[in-house]
């Protein structure tokens, strides 16, 4: 097990669990390369290349798309080597009329993240969700961009924590 | 600066036993249930006695009895599950006067049971993506009930008890444990 490392430009060692930004790339290279039962991708509703990010979405926007956005909590019962997360994924449409993409897309992260085990690199479970439909924004909001919003629930054993106990 | 005790290892994630399991009965699933399957080997031990005897010593200790059981709570009640919680149970509609397209009547009490449970499996999934698994080659539905709720699914509690039977190879003597505990790569319902 190796322990956790700064991140540099060209170095990112997928899958891992061994640092934040690997952690989210973990989890969008998952979200991206998962196959529903259909043969569905989610590049096959939010575009190739793949519009995944994290936090924020680069400009010039191009919609679909999708944004990532973890938060995670240690627990004193576990020594602090377990963690409860919620990664909160919201997929944005517009026009209005992108909304069965958007339910699709999501319909996709739906399936992946609720079956997600890895343990490739530490330890990544994903089994439950709330998901809702953001009603249409009137102004000052622009009332043509439609949202499905995820908040799913994962329980990790991520190797940026659990690699101090090495030497145990 | 130390890091906290834990019994965290670095075979951990593939080791670790996620989920709440599925329960085959032979080849088919038994059904759905709501929370996880509960394994109990049911051993007791007894520590021979002498006099004297201030604690428990070792290699004095025998196991005395097994009652494996596997429990849980199904949320469905097909009438596959009627023959599995009501072994033996026979469809005699025919004769019935209820005019039910089914009914199930359960074996009369004071008969020695002829119909068990074949390859009852608790099988769970394990961090690496292999599964491990209860087995017992024979066994019995020895307690159910059935309690329906408000706005929910029917709640089944039922109880899995592994019964020896000596006609398979490897348990035909009375001190072995009607059950395994096995690794497997894949769920193969075909191949128990």
């Amino acid at each position: 097990m190796s322990k956790p490392k700064y991140v540099v430009p060209n170095t990112l060692q997928l899958p891992s669990t061994a640092s934040t930004v690997q952690i989210y790339a973990t989890l969008r290279n998952t979200l991206l390369e998962y196959t529903s039962s259909c043969g569905e991708r989610l590049g096959d509703f939010i575009g190739e290349p793949e519009r995944v990010y994290v936090r924020a979405v680069p400009s010039p926007v191009v919609f679909p798309y999708i944004t990532l956005l973890l938060n995670r909590t240690s627990q004193s019962a576990y020594n602090g080597y377990r963690e409860v997360a919620t990664l909160e994924v919201q997929c944005i449409g517009k026009p209005e009329s992108q909304l069965p993409l958007v339910e699709s897309a999501m319909d996709i992260v739906d399936q992946c993240l609720t079956s997600l085990t890895d343990a490739r690199s530490g330890l990544t479970v994903g089994r439950s969700r709330n998901r809702q439909t953001l009603p249409q924004f009137s102004t000052p909001a622009d009332s043509n961009v439609v949202a499905v919003v995820g908040v799913y629930d994962l329980f990790l054993w991520p190797v940026v924590l659990t690699s101090r106990a090495e030497a145990q | 600066m130390t890091a906290p005790l834990t019994g965290f290892t670095t075979t951990f994630p593939d080791d670790v036993v996620l989920d709440s399991g599925v329960l085959y009965v032979g080849t088919t699933v038994l059904g759905a249930f709501a929370g996880g399957l509960k394994f109990d080997p049911g051993i007791t031990y007894r520590n021979i006695d002498f006099d004297g005897k201030r604690s428990p010593v070792k290699g004095l200790d025998r196991k005395t009895m097994m009652m494996p059981k596997i429990s849980g709570t199904v949320i469905q009640l097909s009438t596959a599950n009627v023959s599995q919680v009501e072994p033996g149970a026979t469809d005699t509609a025919a004769g019935e006067q209820s005019g039910a397209q089914s009914s199930y009547a359960p074996v009369a009490a004071g008969e020695l049971m002829t119909s068990y449970l074949q390859n009852v499996r608790a099988i769970w999934l394990r961090g690496n993506g292999d599964y491990v698994q209860v087995r017992f080659p024979s066994a019995l539905v020895t307690k159910y009930d059935v309690t329906s709720q408000d706005g929910a699914e029917i709640a089944i509690a039922i109880e899995v008890e592994a019964r020896l039977d000596t006609a398979w190879a490897g348990y035909d003597n009375t001190g072995t444990a009607p059950y395994r505990i096995e690794y497997l790569a894949a769920v193969n319902p075909a191949a128990p």
